[in-house]
């Protein structure tokens, strides 16, 4: 362990019988934004507590910078943590909860209190420096927690689910201005959500948390576009991909009256799974062949510039989203679609992993 | 019209509390003939503070309230730091039956008045009858459980994520209680240092049987009562008891800003 940034090792937790996680591994490179994404419950806090100190693994280590801190005291090891209800210290001014940090770590007044003003007017909560909390605003008590995290410039922040208590508006907003803080201070972070759009609009990378392990650790867009297994490519990306089951039959995919080539290698397994995110697939005129397939419209929503269907098929309902144009159609009406040759993901039925398919039959 | 009832019920309740308090300032005010006629006879046109100079003259009744002071001072020291102590690792045990607390409540079942006599013999054979601080002891070991029991919910009340704010801040355990989950259950402290302070300043049974010469003031009071018909008067006797009544009071008036206070904090951000 000599790389800079944080590893976790072989973690594992579990609460009572209940185990959450199951030798984990983790590195978050020096100065690197991570967000770690995954549904309520996965054990997203408890590895940030792990991370923080907060609580401790049955098994495994936390290196920062290559140097072992499993065992150190939250106090020891240079961290900023924003919590979701932002527990700002109810009896403190907000500069106080700003420079409570610095002065328990016995840096001077002045000091502290000048890098307090700074961060203050960054985040424009300058003009409340001398509230209480209770005289805040979500949105204005989210900054200061923000500011408190920050304000010491810690080795490692961490944050989880900063953004949960706040309005649609607010949490765009936040989100942007947490960008602008990172490219400013690139401090290595961790970010905790279950939020999949935060996930890809924030992360440098995209660490996909579920059954106690990281199903995938990736950029935003190789998450997106090549998921590691079915989770990762059921639970990122709304509406969800498409996913058909069907055999592999000499190089092309079999499902009822559909048959798509894929150009899977030769020793990739017979059972698998077909997806395809809804923007893939389009409707069509042509007659039927073998890369379409009929339906029948059950659901047509309309989101903004976007249109979504949903379409009855013999091998299961798919998902088309595409923009809005052309005469709308109705409810029940017959439809064909049509599923491309590239654009596709191949799983294999038994494991869930992804079977790897040709370069070249694959757009990015 | 219902307000205006409850106000009547609340005010006819504050007079009953209240009159046998406010006899005793009439009284301490008066002549003493005006306390000795028949019928009785309570006037506010011969208002005197002579019972009062009686009272503040007599070096015993002087005494008895500096012992009284250092007893209820100690008691709610010892209470609060152990109370404090043994009540932080309670602050997260929230299991469904909680035998710790069923223990302590246990304790309280106890008649109190059939502890008098061992715990006379106890600190008899350990040479410590007639010392304050033994006694500040006892009043401490009989208040505690019941004050381990609040200073724990008050503890409890406060949000585990502060705590846990304040240790990734730098803070070591104990500077996290000591700066974050004290600060903002004072309101609860301050409630249990009130309630030690009173019930030991007000105590007599076991004052009576511990102490010899460093009596407390409620022993002394009972003493100056046994001397009324020695030819004491009714007005010092009525003075010293509203004197008696003062430290309490000002103990109340201190701490009473920190409670309201953390209420109103509280109202704010730490339950939302
Ligand atoms: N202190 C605890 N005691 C018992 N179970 C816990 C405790 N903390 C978390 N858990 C359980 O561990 C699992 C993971 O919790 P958590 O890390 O909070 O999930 P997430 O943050 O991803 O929603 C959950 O099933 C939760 O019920
Ligand atoms: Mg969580």
């Amino acid at each position: 362990m000599n790389e800079t940034g944080l590893q976790l090792t072989g973690i594992n937790k579990a609460y009572r019988r209940v185990r959450v996680l199951e030798d984990m591994e983790l590195a978050v490179p020096e100065g690197q934004f991570v967000v770690l994404l995954g549904p309520s419950g996965c054990g997203k806090s408890t590895t940030l507590n792990i991370i923080g100190g907060l609580d401790s693994a049955d098994a495994g280590d936390v290196y920062l910078d290559g140097k072992r801190i499993t065992h150190l005291p939250p106090h020891k090891r240079d961290m900023g943590m924003v919590f979701q209800a932002y527990a700002l210290y109810p009896h403190m001014t907000v500069l106080e909860n700003m420079t409570f940090g610095m002065r328990i770590r016995r840096m001077a007044r002045a000091q502290a209190t000048r890098r307090a003003r700074e961060i203050a007017e960054l985040l424009e909560i300058e003009p409340l420096l001398k509230r209480k909390p209770a005289q805040l605003s979500g949105g204005q008590q989210q900054r200061v927690a923000l500011g408190r995290a920050l304000v010491r410039r810690p080795r490692v922040l961490l944050m989880d689910e900063p953004f949960s208590n706040l309005d649609a508006v607010l949490r765009v907003r936040m989100r942007s201005e947490i960008h602008r803080l990172h490219t400013r201070f690139e401090t290595t972070t961790v970010f905790v959500t279950h939020d999949q759009e935060e996930a890809l609009s924030l992360a440098d990378q995209i660490a996909l948390l579920s059954d106690g392990r990281i199903r995938q650790i990736a950029s935003p867009t190789s998450v997106y576009d090549e998921p590691a297994d079915l989770f990762v490519a059921k639970f990122v990306g709304l509406p969800q991909m498409n996913l058909i089951e069907g055999q592999l039959e000499g190089g092309t995919f079999r499902a009822g009256p559909l048959s798509v080539p894929v150009a899977a290698s030769s020793d990739a397994p017979r059972n698998v799974v077909l997806g395809a995110r809804p923007e893939a697939l389009t409707l069509t005129d042509e007659p039927a062949g073998p890369q379409t397939l009929a339906g029948r419209l059950l659901v047509t929503e309309t989101i903004g510039p976007e249109l979504r269907f949903e379409i009855e098929t013999e091998v299961g309902d798919v998902t088309i989203r595409r923009a809005v144009q052309g005469e709308p159609m109705s409810i029940g009406e017959g439809i064909r679609v049509r599923w491309p040759t590239d654009a596709l993901h191949l799983f294999a039925q038994e494991t869930g992993m992804r079977i790897p398919l040709e370069v070249g039959l694959r757009s990015s | 019209m219902q307000a205006l009832s409850i106000y009547s019920l609340v005010g006819l309740i504050l007079l009953w509390v209240l009159i046998p308090i406010l006899y005793i300032v009439l009284a301490s005010l008066q002549p003493e003939i005006n306390l000795i006629s028949i019928p009785l006879k309570i006037g506010f046109d011969d208002f005197g503070i002579g019972g009062y100079k009686d009272a503040f003259a007599n070096d015993r009744l002087m005494d008895g309230l500096k012992n009284s002071a250092i007893v209820a001072g100690l008691a709610t020291l010892i209470v609060l730091v152990v109370g404090l102590s043994a009540a932080y690792p309670l602050m997260r045990r929230t299991g469904r039956i909680r035998w710790w607390a069923i223990g302590m409540l246990a304790t309280q079942t106890v008649p109190v008045i059939t502890l008098v006599i061992p715990v006379f013999i106890v600190l008899r054979n350990l040479n410590l009858l007639d010392q304050l601080g033994a006694l500040s002891l006892v009043y401490a070991a009989f208040l505690l459980p019941i004050s381990i029991l609040i200073l724990r919910n008050f503890l409890a009340d406060v949000p585990e994520s502060l705590e846990r704010a304040a240790l990734i801040d730098g803070c070591t355990r104990f500077q996290a209680f000591r700066r974050v989950i004290m600060p903002i259950a004072a309101p609860g402290i301050a409630a249990v240092a009130i309630f030690v302070f009173i019930n030991s300043w007000n105590e007599f049974l076991f004052a009576l049987v511990l102490t010899g010469s460093n009596q407390t003031i409620t022993v002394r009071l009972a003493e100056l009562q046994g001397s009324v018909f020695e030819g004491l008067d009714i007005p010092a006797l009525a003075a010293a008891t509203v004197i008696a009544v003062i430290p309490v009071l000002f103990v109340v008036i201190a701490l009473h800003r920190t409670i309201l206070s953390g209420i109103i904090a509280r109202g704010g951000t730490v339950r939302g």
